[in-house]
Formats: structure tokens, sequence, C-alpha cells
């Protein structure tokens, strides 16, 4: 909202006070923002209005002239090179000192010989045009010597609010002058206005919307232009002149903050509705735009034809214009849901809608009027014929608490805020305070639609007094407290996992929930969850994955890594992303990306490209931190269908399995996946369900237990062992585990060799045994015994011997 | 003949410059064919009350034999371990074997660190939905339908009545319908908003807060939000609280700390233009209509509060642009 500094000094003596910019704090700490303040005529401090006394060719050059201007009562010689003036014109000169808008000095300077004292201005270099020519000539009335900012009513300022939408009250001068009246404990001026009468007739039909209703017919009217200063004035505040009538009710909103509207009541055919539209009916606004309605929209219309749209804007059907010379003038209190409604579907927001829809004074429409007709009258001339209105007289309930409620809410003592501070804040508010027995029953004035309850005064109070005099406290904490819910273990859980990849060198990223649906079909993955309204084709889709977050990201670093080394790339990013069952589903996943050299730095003899095994340690990782209980490595079923899943090398990725469930995937991006995003790097990536793992991970609540180790010293055992390729090698492990129970400790693979020398199709992977007991040393003879009877077992469950 | 020998024999020894060359020199003169040897040997046949002279005397040889032959070893072995780890020796500033060092996003890690403030004060936690019901984003907090506070927040629809949240307000009626008070949480999360520009991205994070109890109050607020800041920004961080409207709180307040770059005296400061005082959050005591739609009853008060994260972030770690936080450039990530 723009408010002009002259005009609140109009209400209540400011300039005494202080400067515009005085408001700021002091309007902050009442909880009203002002953005900006507009210095208007900045710039015009040294420009003056002038007359050219006299005008002769520049002896030097054929396209200058020499103006003698007088100004009071001096005159000065100004070297010009525009054409459009002549002798007796009143010009705007800028003397010498003068800093023009765009920042132009003016100096005395020689020109062609000849000395000028200032400069003759077009609007454009006073910036009051973005293009003009010539220079500015003002009217020949125009008196000499005055500053020009003055001339044409440019000293002043305006602010610039922001206002929340709870504050209706100050979305006007009178409203925003009423506000600092009350913060600095001064009084306004009375507003003039022309009392009125209503008579027992009104001319409203059927109404649907209206909650109240005042109307005054008018006769004799000169509808013609506004004055300037009204011209002016609308313009600084953003409003654009259409005539004095029109001007009075637009000045009226913008004075007491009560949109109002004039018709031309010759065109009016018998009553005013305001009722839903029908089917084919259709209307022209005041800005030219047409509609046409299909029945459920909210419109005023006569007998006969639309006339607008109540509180925000009118149609052309009965407009007022120079011919009019009776005038019906409105000032209604609309529903705000209708009128908001009626704004959104058209796609109109106006100064009126927006007033409507935060809300009006309902107690102030007799007084708006007057004051509509004190403008109306003074612009337009005229008279009164009748008035009108409908509508119960508005009355603000008390609202009532007990003596210390409003105390005890904002922590202050009686120190901090007396019975009789409270009392003289609330009443400097316009409230009609009672306290009886220690109960506080207080009447809101009928311009502050939010105050409500009890604690809406408390804020009152509060900020009246200033938030600096409420203390700062700390909360007594309760001895029966319960601490930590689930959700504060789950988060725990979810940090865990993330300090985990960290440790196994992966960096976090953050990316946005949606993306793009071209990028999400180019890697051959469908969106489940759309934006209905997205910002843009880039975040239309929510992700049903993270990996094309994270390949987006490994491919964005790739392109911004100018270096001639190959670049690692370690990624991972935890955040939900968005499937569709029979309602939108938000699940939660870990995903991560590698690529490039293990290392970060390294010689080259020790650097290798990162492969399946580095992407699965980070996963070990993370099932050893977490506490994961017997995770299964399973190869790819091609079968599998799950987001992402076409993105994956089938022979080099891997399903991760507990018991019947899927817990996550891990594997290479698809060679072709990665020929069609045109890069030669090796993408490692993998994705976790996080709910999954939860629920199969130990509890963070999970106490570790001391276990004893052996002190007795292992032994081991080492096997060469021929195996079909189609047998996963861990199965060897698992098994011996099994069958040397409780005497193998461990068992691991520590080689395997493919090639000429092993069959066709075979594997040779040799295998560690490590066995050991709790209690006592191991006998050779006992261990034989157990290395036959595993090697028996592999022979026999699995058909692998040993390799000759 | 006897000192001759030994003479003889302890000059080899000296001139000796290698192990292998002292312990063929220890065969020769020492072994079996060796001269002492012999001199040995020959005591045998001499008249008892020779033997005893020479004897004392050859004896006496050997042992000087033997010892030098010992220092000589201990001396050559000394040189030959200096030679040995010389020839050992590596360039210790080529460069490590690093392995890459992960990190968390300077996001994630800042939701840490105010959790971990608040968690001081004894705030649990509890985590809210990315998307959300029209019902628990807006009416549940006091922004109904048709309601003017509706424009504050542009808002992405997934289909009619499911929003992605437009802040983590939602949660505050979350809690209090799903548990009777006394509550104390935090909530932090991702939002959506409409919005992308210099200064706006279409998702950040917030951090919200509730304490619910009888006998809260506003200057609680103050306290706890005043203990928040001077942990985060510095024991000496100045606070106030500004009036301001949230339709869920009643009274409400912006919260501003003290420039921590000018200190307030800075007309041309940056970072709070000059006013000497930076916005960070959002704050007030809970509207009574949420407690009625919560249906807890009249005597209990609390205060909520919410902070939107990338701003702090910003603050703290003086990041110029907000779009370098969802860039997630390597030069960006590994520098925190």
């Amino acid at each position: 909202m723009r408010v002009s500094w002259n005009v609140l000094n109009e209400y209540l003596d400011l300039k005494s006070w202080g400067q515009p910019s005085d408001l700021i704090p002091l309007l902050a700490s009442r909880g009203l923002e002002v953005q900006e303040i507009e210095i208007l005529g900045r710039g015009l401090e040294k420009v003056v209005t002038a007359r050219i006394v006299e005008m002769k060719p520049h002896p030097q050059a054929d396209r200058l002239r020499l103006c003698s201007v007088q100004v009071g009562d001096t005159s000065l010689e100004i070297v010009c090179g525009a054409q459009n003036m002549k002798q007796g014109d009143c010009v705007a000169l800028a003397q010498v000192g003068a800093c023009l808008p765009q920042g132009q000095r003016i100096a005395a300077s020689t020109v062609r010989g000849v000395v000028s004292h200032g400069m003759l201005c077009s609007e454009q270099e006073l910036g009051l045009k973005a293009e003009s020519e010539g220079i500015f000539i003002l009217p020949s009335e125009t008196p000499m010597g005055l500053p020009l900012a003055d001339f044409l009513a440019l000293n002043d300022q305006i602010l610039v609010l922001k206002l929340t939408p709870n504050r209706s009250d100050c979305l006007s001068h009178w409203g925003l002058a009423r506000e600092i009246a009350s913060a600095l404990g001064k009084k306004l001026s009375p507003l003039q206005k022309v009392s009125w009468v209503a008579g027992p007739a009104c001319p409203i039909d059927a109404s649907v919307g209206l909650s109240r209703f005042c109307g005054v017919y008018l006769k004799g009217v000169k509808v013609g232009p506004s004055p300037d200063w009204l011209v002016s004035r609308l313009k600084h505040l953003g409003v654009r002149s259409v005539n004095n009538v029109v001007d009075a009710t637009q000045w009226l909103m913008l004075e007491v903050g009560h949109p109002v509207h004039a018709y031309d009541a010759q065109k009016i055919v018998g009553k005013l509705q305001f009722r839903l539209a029908k089917q084919g009916e259709s209307l022209v606004l005041l800005n030219g735009q047409k509609l046409s309605f299909h029945g459920t929209q909210w419109v005023v219309s006569d007998s006969e034809k639309l006339l607008g749209l109540p509180g925000v804007m009118g149609g052309v059907e009965a407009a007022v214009e120079e011919s009019t010379e009776v005038l019906f003038l409105e000032c209604a209190e609309f529903d705000p849901v209708f009128v908001r409604r009626t704004a959104k579907l058209h796609g109109l927001s106006t100064e009126s809608s927006y007033r409507f829809e935060r809300g009006v004074d309902p107690g102030g429409l007799e007084s708006a009027m007057g004051r509509l007709l004190f403008h109306v009258l003074a612009l337009a001339g005229g008279e009164v014929v009748s008035g009108c209105k409908q509508g119960e007289v508005f009355e603000s309930q008390p609202v009532v608490w007990k003596e210390d409620a409003l105390h005890d809410l904002l922590g202050l003592s009686q120190e901090h805020l007396s019975f009789e501070k409270t009392e003289q804040i609330l009443e400097s508010l316009d409230c009609q305070v009672k306290k009886e027995s220690g109960v506080w029953s207080v009447v809101a004035p009928s311009y502050r639609l939010d105050l409500n309850h009890w604690q809406d005064f408390a804020e009152e109070v509060g900020r009246c007094l200033g938030y600096d005099a409420i203390p700062a406290t700390l909360p007594g904490l309760r001895g029966d407290w319960v601490f930590a819910r689930s959700d504060a273990k789950r988060w725990e859980q979810m940090q865990r996992a993330k300090q985990s990849c960290v440790r196994s060198g992966l960096q976090e990223v953050l990316n946005f929930g949606f993306c793009s649906q071209h990028w999400l079909a180019d890697l051959g993955i469908q969106p489940q969850v759309l934006v209905s309204n997205p910002l843009s084709e880039e975040y239309s889709a929510m992700v049903p994955s993270l990996f094309p977050g994270l390949l987006k990201n490994a491919l964005y670093q790739q392109d911004r890594h100018f270096g001639a080394d190959p670049f690692g790339i370690r990624l991972f990013e935890f955040r939900p992303v968005f499937l569709r069952e029979d309602q939108v589903l938000e699940r939660w996943k870990l995903a991560f990306l590698l690529a490039g050299p293990r290392y970060f730095q390294a010689l080259k003899k020790d650097q290798i490209e990162v492969d399946f095994f580095d992407l699965k340690a980070v996963v070990d990782g993370l099932a050893k931190d977490l506490g994961m209980r017997s995770l299964r490595y399973q190869p790819f079923d091609s079968k599998s269908r799950f987001e992402g899943s076409s993105c994956f090398h089938p022979g080099q990725s891997a399903e991760l399995w507990v018991g019947q469930q899927r817990v996550g995937f891990l594997g290479r991006l698809h060679p072709q996946k990665a020929d069609f995003l045109k890069t030669r790097t090796v993408f490692w990536m993998g994705e976790m369900d996080w709910e999954l793992w939860m629920k199969f991970s130990r509890s963070v609540d999970a106490v570790s237990k001391f276990r004893p180790w052996s002190s007795f010293p292992p032994m081991e055992r080492d096997f060469s062992l021929m195996v079909p390729q189609d047998l996963a090698a861990s199965s060897l492990c698992q098994l011996a585990l099994k069958a040397g129970k409780p005497l193998v400790e461990e068992v691991k693979i520590f080689d395997v060799y493919t090639g000429s020398q092993v069959g066709e199709g075979m594997t040779s992977v040799s295998v560690r045994v490590i066995f050991q007991a709790q209690g006592c040393s191991l006998r050779e003879a006992e261990v034989e015994t157990l290395s036959s009877m595993i090697l028996d077992r592999w022979q026999r469950d699995l058909g692998v011997v040993l390799r000759k | 003949m006897i000192a001759s020998t030994v003479e003889d024999a302890l000059a080899q020894i000296q001139q000796c410059v290698s192990l292998e060359s002292l312990e063929a020199l220890r065969v020769l003169l020492l072994g079996k064919k060796s001269k002492i040897s012999e001199f040995l040997r020959g005591l045998g046949s001499l008249a008892p009350e020779q033997r005893r002279g020479l004897g004392e005397l050859v004896h006496e040889g050997k042992h000087r034999i033997e010892q030098a032959m010992q220092e000589k070893q201990v001396k050559l072995k000394e040189l030959w371990l200096a030679e040995e780890l010389k020839s050992q020796t590596i360039d210790t500033s080529l460069p490590s074997r690093l392995g890459h060092r992960g990190s968390l996003h300077l996001i994630t890690q800042t939701i840490e660190r105010v959790i971990q403030i608040f968690r001081r004060l004894g705030f649990d936690l509890t985590l809210g939905p990315e998307v959300e019901s029209e019902y628990f984003n807006f009416e549940a907090v006091n922004i109904p339908e048709d309601h003017p506070a509706r424009d504050m927040q542009d808002t992405f629809f997934l289909q009619p009545e499911v929003v992605l949240r437009t802040h983590t307000s939602g949660v505050q009626m979350r809690t209090m319908q799903s548990e009777p008070w006394p509550i104390r949480i935090l909530s932090p999360g991702a939002v959506y908003r409409c919005d992308s520009d210099a200064t706006h991205v279409p998702m950040f994070h917030q951090i919200e807060g509730l304490w619910v109890d009888q006998g809260i109050r506003m200057s609680d607020l103050k306290g706890v939000l005043s203990f928040f800041i001077r942990e985060l920004f510095g024991s000496k961080t100045k606070m106030r609280l500004r009036p301001s409207y949230f339709p869920f709180v009643e009274p409400g307040a912006e919260v501003d700390m003290g420039c921590f770059q000018c200190l307030g005296e800075g007309d041309t400061c940056r970072i709070c233009q000059g006013s000497g005082w930076i916005e960070i959050l959002g704050a007030g005591m809970v509207h009574p209509d949420l407690f009625q739609k919560a249906g807890y009853q009249d005597s209990v008060t609390g205060f909520a509060f919410g902070m939107g994260v990338e701003r702090l972030v910003m603050l703290l770690h003086r990041i110029p642009d907000l779009r370098l936080l969802f860039q997630n450039d390597a030069n960006f990530l590994r520098q925190f």
C-alpha cells in the first residue's frame, strides 16, 4: 500500500515530530512494515520555474539559441539546443549545482564561446517521462521562480507498506494515521463529512454476499476532469485518474479504506441485485475485459443487465461518464469470501477486492458515505436527493478475560505493566474497557476485525507496550516427562546411516523433491506422482527414485571439472521418494553413486577405477554400522521391475535381500544408458529402502553386550576349489561355517582365478578356513577331521571339488 | 714367534672391510688350520714347565684375536646397517594414498546443530510428511480456504486437497491431535513453494518448534529463542521480537537478531542493510483456535516458532547466493 506523507500530515501534524523515515522503526515496533520510502521529486532540488524573456540565435552555432530567462528578480543567460520554445514560454530551469534524477550535474559551462548558467530541461531529463521531445513547456500562468517540485506537487514522500492480512484497518491513510496517533498519544483532526439520512425505501433486491449497504442519490452533478492536485495525488498513489466522480470514489477508498462505487443512476433499470449470474449473461468491465457467465458467478445487476463484479470492478453499462447527471453512490459491506472467489475466478486483484477480502469496517459505512458525499459535492457539485440503507447495525461483542490473563500469557508482572497502563493502552486503541470484580470486559472498535479472542488483546497490549518490555525466562521442566519418542529414534538411526556414508567417503547432496519428466523418461523411469501446477517442466514430476538426481549431479560435476585428470565422484542422498498406490506414498530412500578413481589422491601406480566391490563396501559398511542382520546379495533378476531397474547392467548388479524382502539394489549403470548420456564414465549406484533397513537393522536402543573371544591359537587350512561359474562363491563360506560349527571361526575367500588352466565354465576359488575353539587348543587331528568333513559337504551339497 | 703371529693377525683384522671377509679371516686365524691352533696343539708335546709359560702366551694371544674379531664385527655391522638403511630411504614428500573424504551437506549439518541446541533444553523430535493434506497444511493451522493468508504462500498441488507442504507448521496440529500435552518438539524438514528466482528456490528447509504446557508464557518463548540464537551465533548476540502476524499464533512475532557483522553500527552493512537487525524467524503463542481443534483444555498455553534453515546457513557461512546450496557443485560440497 502506498501512503502519502503530506496526506498523513493533513490529519496529524507529523512534520513537527519527525521525518518520514522516522516512521519506519515506529511502525515496525507496532507490527507494520514499511518496505521503502519513495522521495518524489528527488533530483529536482535546484530546478525552478522560469520564463524566457528574450531569445536570439547563438553567434557561433546555427542549431543553438541563447535564451535570457527570468527567475524571480534575476535574469540568466542559457544556451539551449531545443527548437520547441518561444519567447514568453514558461520552462523548467536546472540551475547551476543541480543534480538531475538521472545523475546529470549542472555547472556553468561555456558552449561555443558563450557561458550558459544552467539548462532548460525536457520531461525526460527531469525523470517525469520515459521519453519526451524538446524542452518541458509549462502552462503560461505558471508563477516564476517556484521550485518545480512544489509546482508539480512532487514535494511529497510515499511510504510503501507491506501489511499482514490481519491489519485491514490500516489499509488507508486515515487508518494508518490512527495507528500512528495511538503510538504517539496524539489526536487526529476530524474529517469533514456531509450528513445524510436514509429514507424508508431501498433499491436493493434479492441479495447474496451482501452484509450491509448504504446508498445515496445525487442530482445535478457535473462530471468532468479532476483538478490537478487530485490527479497527481492519485497518480503517486498508483491510481489513474478517470473523472472527478470516479476519482472521488477512488480517493475515498485510499483515504478511509472503504471501497465505494458510483453508478449513473439514470442507466439503472429497476432495483440493484447482488446475485449469481445466469447462463448466457455477459458483462464488459471498465478495463475492457469481456466476461461471459455460465451460472454460478457472483455479479451485480439491475433488472435488465449486468452492471459489474461487486467489490471487484464495475462494468461499462452504468458507468459514470461526462453525460451523467444523476448519481447513485454505493457503500457496501460484502462477504470477503464472495469477493475473494470472484476476484480469483476472473484473475482480477483490484485495490477494492484487496480491501474487501481483508474486511472493511462494518460499523463505518455511514460515515464513509458522509465523507464520500463531501468529496463528490466538492468536486462535481450537485445535491443529495435521498439515501437508503440495509442491514443490521453492527455491534462489536465484548471479549472478557480474568484479571491476570494477559499478564500471564505475556509473562509480565504488575511491575512491568500495571492494570492502569493496560487500560490506557486499550483505550488508546479506541477500545471500551470495563473491569469489574477481577474480570475485564473489552469492546474493540468496529474497524478492528482482528480482535476476537482475549489473546488478540494480549498482542495489542504487548505490541503497544513494546515486546522489548517482555522479559526472557525459561520454562520449568517436568519430572514426569517422557523423552525420545519414536521419531527421535528414527532420526538418530538416520544420522547413523548418514555418518556411515560419510565414513565411506561419500559427499551428501540435496536435490529438490521434483524433477523433469523428460529426464526421467531419458532414464526409462516412469513418474508416479505429478505436480498439478509445476513452475516448469524441470520441476514437474515428484521423484520416484534418487538415481535420476544423483546422475544429474554426477554429470554436472563432471561437466564442471575441467582438469585433465580423471575425477572421483562419491555422492549420497537421503530423502523420501514419491510413489503412488491408492494415494501418494512417501518412502525414504538412501542412495549412493560412485565413479572415477578409487583414491582422492595417489600415485598412478596405486590408483585404479572404482568397481562393484567399492560400491559393495559402502553397503557392507552401512550394514555393519547399523547392525543389519543377514543381508544377502542376489544376482539381479532380469524379471525384477522397480524404479530405475532398467538403468542397470544385468551382469554387474545385485539385489539386496533380507528374508523375503528386497531391501535395496546396487550395480553399474547400463552401458547403453551411459552411451545415451554421452558419458564414458562407469557409474556405480545403489539405492536402499530405508523403511526396510529400519525394520531389519539393530534398534538405536539396543545395547551391545560384551562377547568373550577365544585366547587359544587358531589353525588355518587353505583350499583351492574348482567352482562352477554360476555358483555364488559366498555359498562356500556359508556352508563351511554351518558344517564346521562351532569350531569354524571364520571362512574367507582370498583369491579367484578364471582362465585356460581351469576348465570352461569353472572358476578356481581359494578359501581359507580358520578353526578355533573357545576353551582349548585344537589338535591337528581334529582339524583334519573337520577339513575333510567340510570338503565332503562342499562336494555333496554344491558339487565343488579340490583343484588338482 | 707367537707374538708376531698375534700381531700379524690383529693387523689383518684391522684391515678387514666387510663382514664376509671377516668371516673368512676368522677361519684363517682361529680355525683348525690356523697358526694359533697349531700352537695349541704343539703345547701338548712340550715339557710341563715350558707348557705353562707358553700356554699362557698362546691363550692370551687367542683371546686378543677373538676380541679384536668381535669388536671389528660390531663395527662392520654398524657400517653395514647404515649402508643398508641409506639404500632404503624413501621420499616422504610424495603424496599419500588419500581416500575420498565424505561430508554432510551444509544444510544437514546446520539442522543437526540446531537440533543439538534445542535438545539441551529437552526438545524432542517429530517428523512430518512432505506430501500433506490441505487440511493439516492450512485449515488446521487457521488458514481456511478463502482466507487472504493463503496468499502468503504459493502452493504446489499434487491433486485436489493434497499439497506439498508450504511450511512445517502442519506438524503442530499433527502432534497435538495425536497425543496429549505437555509437548515439547522440534520438527525439521523440506517445504515447497511456487517461487524461483535469485532469492527463492521452490524447495527449502524449515525447523518448527512447539512447546505446550500449563503456564507457558511469551517470556518463555523469548528466553528459549534467545538461548538458541546465542548458542548458534555467539553469546553476545542480541535478539528482539517485533509484532507480526501468522494465522496460527497470537500474539505473533517476527524475531530479529543483532547484526553480527556490523554490531548495529554499520550504515552501509550489506548483511543487515544498515538496520542493525537481521530477521531470522517467526514465532508466537499458539493460537487458541489450534488448542480447540486439538481438543486441549483452556488452561493450556504454548509457543511455536519456525525458522528457515537456508537463511541460517547463509548467515552463518556467509554464502552469497541461495542457489549454491542446491547446485551440488563439488567445489561447494567439499568446502564444508
